[in-house]
């Protein structure tokens, strides 16, 4: 730091009004130092992205996704079967795992109880999809029906939330309901 | 010599018009204070005001911020301007009646916009919500108070022009051009109008404009009072004359450019948001020139800290000013803007400016105006620095409890596991986390609040032991200046400069001019560059139809857009959470945009089909009905109020002039158009609810605008 910029309080001569006089000080040093560094960096960081080679805001949000997509797939592995999802219509835990889920995520539109109330009863015998078959769930709930207001979850769950909430599903037909919406789909007898 | 003293005028100084805009900054202060508490308690917890349509958060929240920026800060701003600029001049402001005008016309504007605000009239741009007959009186009213100004400065004795003073000319220059530029729209009635700019060009225009009433209302005249009110509480010199003279310039000049940093990531084309980003980062050190030069000013007399309550006020004003001139800038780098935009982060920045900076400089200048006007001592001092003490521990906890807020909300949306999934991809998670640092800053906001009401009763007890005779104004003596002198042009310096108000008027303006141009001449006059963006990617996009339209100035009315964004960044999480980043094309033919500046709700830009109309119907019953824990307000007077449909020819019309592609048809039948269109829904919904819904209810209009959302081009996609 230069001794030049020690302040030396010298009021200048002719500068007073209504009483406030004024020093002449000198700015502080860090405080210039920090003005011509933070012009600096402006310049060259316009320089770089809109004259020079930094990746625009698109270009950086494909890569992103990108990198995202990857893990996605990497973590995704096989599809289910239909009788790995079957299996855990009657795993107790998984059963309760996919209960938390469809209590969180379904009952707004399906009731708590499943019973229906935007979306569609899931107790009763009626199904829209491929008659309830246990694949046809799963798939619905992992790529929704967005025409019709059933949200896709696939990207929203992890994928054993996804099997275990299909299970729980699975696992609720037939049950007494406190407000059932009016059937809607094709009655399937089993 | 001798002949100069013969020419000492003695004159006397219009003390009145500063008692007036005094009592004026404490009422209006109190309103808005309370207004901004309950607000802040309607976060916290939702059932406050429930079904009460003119309490709700969204009608309220533009009636807190006009009524803090506009009518405290701004009758602050007269109070001191008036009160200094005299002294500094050495003379009686130019004219009595036009001091007079201004004060009354000021609390006319401000009475019209609390008549206004609470009930839906609002343009919905931030901190510019006033519809255009009041835009008009704002623009008068403000012409008079700088023709005021500067005819004072013209008539002063003193030689030259302090430094307050080139900051008060800047705020009147600046805030004419800005205050016009961005109201400029055309009215559909005597209540509603469309702005002449779309989409992103009403973005740019806007936080051109919100940046920088910021700028030059909330900081360059509370610079000016600084540089006098510190001196003089603390009888000390000015620290540098040099620092003023560079500050001033460099200040000015950047500021005009930094508006954009409030749309980065967004679809406002990446060259403007760099620009944004560069000059903000610029100005942080021409901040810090102000508060050094506030600050160091005590140097030789740093025990009045301890004792003075101004001086406590005043110091820590400036501090504050540091703090959110660091903040400020930080914010606006990209990366930080992508965690904290859009969070509570930026709620706490815009209050440690607002109560810290401009509270606390408002209540020092209080302190040592009103015993000074009233020529009586202060009621009690000690209150005072109770007063300071109490606003100091509310206005901390306020940031601090918003810092956290913001902080955790933006890293929980932007989580993403190992699978590449969103960690919580359920929005009101989020919510559910931040509500008991609500009630924090609620607390907070309540103890500065509070600390307030103790300085009204001071002030309340204060005047009523002053006498009548107190009130005449204070009578001042001091030799005028040989004009022709000051009119010379020896040296090519600043000095100079101060002798010519005039000229400093037009050389403050040109510094604001320039940036203001190069970055907004592109999108306003050269409809091209926009239209050619558009035709080169051979976009269409559809106009709302008319029950849209409705269903959008709905959303305008009741204030959505104060809780819900509709721009999705060009962030991963961003696009994750919500769908394809949004593009200009979609807010063409937006009039006003409504990209929104807080999630307190989840982005809307794509919420068209992504649930089905009974969900929203249900949802704005009751939000709890279909998401537990939502706070959102429910909106039931929504399923009463009728559309208006007879306003919707002329809507349509005035859309057409603004060359939205109207057929004269679509003009003529809207009316008719949206009716039909709000039957087939009504009919959907009772079959699908099985309840009575009436053909005519404003949440029809809302639901068929909110399904329309990230649909209205052609190529894009649905939610996914
Ligand atoms: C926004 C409302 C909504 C939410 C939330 C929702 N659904 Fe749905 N769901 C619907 C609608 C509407 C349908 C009917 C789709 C159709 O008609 O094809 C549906 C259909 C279904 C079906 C097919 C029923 C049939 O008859 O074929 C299943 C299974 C289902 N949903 C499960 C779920 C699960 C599990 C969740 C939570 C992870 C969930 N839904 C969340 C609205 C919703
Ligand atoms: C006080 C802030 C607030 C206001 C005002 C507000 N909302 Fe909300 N909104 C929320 C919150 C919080 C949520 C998330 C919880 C939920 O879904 O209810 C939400 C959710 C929503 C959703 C669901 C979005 C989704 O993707 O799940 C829609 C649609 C919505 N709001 C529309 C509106 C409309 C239209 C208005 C104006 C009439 C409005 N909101 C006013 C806070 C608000």
């Amino acid at each position: 730091m230069s001794k030049k910029n020690e302040p030396v309080d010298t009021l200048i001569k002719d500068h007073e009004y209504d009483g406030i006089q004024e020093f002449n000080n000198p700015a502080p040093f860090w405080w210039q130092l920090s003005f011509y560094l933070s012009i600096a960096f402006a310049v060259v960081y316009f320089g770089y992205y809109v004259m020079g080679p930094g990746r625009t805001l698109d270009q950086e949000l494909t890569s992103g996704l990108e990198e995202v997509q990857a893990l996605q797939k990497k973590n995704n592995g096989p599809d289910v079967t239909a009788d790995q999802l079957l299996a855990l219509v009657k795993d107790g835990p998984s059963v309760a795992r996919g209960k938390a889920v469809f209590e969180s995520k379904c009952a707004s539109c399906h009731a708590a109880d499943g019973g229906g109330l935007i979306g569609p009863n899931l107790t009763d015998d009626y199904w829209i999809h491929d008659k309830g078959e246990i694949l046809a769930i799963y798939r619905v709930i992992k790529d929704g029906v967005l025409d019709k207001g059933m949200p896709p979850w696939g990207a929203v769950i992890s994928a054993e939330e996804l099997s275990s909430v299909t299970g729980f599903v699975k696992s609720i037909h037939g049950q007494k309901v406190a407000k059932a919406k009016d059937p809607q789909g094709e009655k399937v007898t089993q | 010599m001798k002949n100069q003293e013969s020419v000492v005028e003695t004159f006397q100084y219009d003390d009145d018009i500063v008692r007036k805009f005094t009592l004026a900054t404490i009422v209006w202060g109190a309103v808005a204070m309370l207004v901004g508490v309950f607000i802040a308690f309607e976060l916290a917890y939702f059932r406050l005001g429930e079904g009460i349509p003119w309490l709700s958060f969204g009608r309220l929240r533009p009636l807190h911020t006009n009524a803090a920026i506009f009518a405290f800060a701004g009758n602050a701003i007269f109070a001191g301007i008036y009160h200094s600029s005299q002294r500094l001049l050495k003379t009686r402001l130019a004219c009595d009646r036009l001091s007079r005008f201004h004060f009354w016309g000021w609390q006319l504007i401000i009475v019209s916009a609390a008549l206004t605000l609470p009930f839906g009239i609002t343009q919905s741009k931030e901190y510019a919500e006033l519809e255009w007959p009041i835009d008009i009186a704002i623009a008068v009213v403000w012409v008079a108070f700088g023709v005021n100004l500067i005819w004072t400065m013209v008539k002063r004795r003193e030689k030259h022009l302090y430094v307050a003073l080139w900051f008060y000319v800047a705020t009147f220059i600046t805030v004419a051009v800005l205050h016009v530029v961005n109201s400029i729209s055309l009215p559909v009635s005597f209540l509603k109008s469309y702005p002449v700019y779309a989409g992103v060009t009403d973005a740019l225009v806007q936080w051109w404009y919100g940046h920088n009433a910021v700028a030059f209302f909330l900081t360059t005249p509370f610079l000016g009072l600084m540089y006098y009110y510190i001196p003089k509480a603390a009888n000390r010199p000015v620290y540098s004359y040099r620092l003023s003279v560079i500050h001033f310039w460099t200040l000015v000049f950047i500021y005009i450019w930094a508006g954009p940093h409030h749309l980065l990531n967004t679809a406002l084309p990446d060259w403007a948001q760099t620009v944004g980003m560069a000059f903000s980062v610029m100005l942080w050190i021409p901040s810090w020139g102000g508060m050094i030069n506030g600050i160091l000013t005590l140097r030789g007399a740093w025990h009045l800290l301890r004792t003075d309550p101004i001086i406590q006020f005043l110091i820590a004003a400036a501090t504050f000013y540091g703090m959110s001139t660091f903040e400020g800038p930080l914010l606006s780098i990209k990366s930080v803007s992508s965690l904290a935009h859009y969070t509570d982060w930026i709620v706490g920045h815009v209050h440690s400016g607002a109560l810290g900076w401009n509270g606390f400089l408002a209540f020092g200048m209080i302190y040592y105006l009103v015993p000074r006007l009233w020529k009586t001592e202060l009621h009690n001092w000690n209150w005072a620095r109770v007063h300071f003490w109490v606003a100091t521990l509310g206005l901390l906890l306020y940031i601090i409890s918003m810092w956290a807020a913001g902080i955790t909300q933006g890293l929980m949306w932007q989580g993403i596991d190992a699978q590449g999934k969103l960690l919580y991809p359920d929005f009101v998670q989020t919510v559910v986390k931040i509500v008991p640092l609500y009630w924090v800053r609620a607390v907070g906001g309540t103890l500065y609040l509070g600390g307030f009401v103790l300085m009204i009763v001071n002030v309340w007890i204060t005047i009523k032991n002053s006498k009548a005779e107190n009130l005449a104004d204070t009578t001042d003596r001091f030799a005028p200046f040989r004009r022709a002198e000051a009119l010379q042009i020896p040296k090519l310096e600043h000095r100079t400069l101060e002798r010519m108000p005039i000229v400093l008027t037009v050389l403050a303006l040109t510094a604001i001019l320039i940036g203001s141009f190069i970055e907004l001449f592109p999108f306003i006059t050269g409809e091209h560059y926009i239209e050619n963006a558009y035709s080169l990617q051979s976009i269409t996009t559809k106009p709302y139809t008319p029950l849209q339209l409705a269903g959008r100035d709905i959303y305008i009315k009741e204030g959505c857009y104060l809780c819900h964004s509709q721009m999705i960044r060009k962030t991963v999480p961003d696009v994750l959470r919500y769908g394809k980043a949004s593009t200009m094309e979609e807010s063409r033919y937006d009039r006003p945009f409504l990209w929104g500046s807080k999630r307190t709700g989840p982005d809307l830009a794509r919420v068209g089909g992504k649930y089905p109309n009974l969900w929203h119907y249900r949802h704005f019953l009751n939000p709890r009905d279909v998401v537990p824990q939502s706070i959102m307000p429910s909106y039931t007077w929504l399923f009463k109020n009728s559309i208006d449909y007879a306003s919707l020819n002329r809507k349509i019309s005035v859309q057409r002039v603004l060359g939205v592609p109207y057929s004269e048809q679509e003009e003529n039948f809207a009316g008719e158009n949206a009716k039909a269109e709000a039957a087939v829904l009504a009919a959907s919904l009772r079959s699908e609810s099985g309840g009575q819904i009436e053909d005519d209810r404003e949440v029809l209009a809302l639901i068929a605008y909110l399904q329309v959302l990230g649909q209205m081009t052609s190529q894009a996609g649905g939610a996914k």
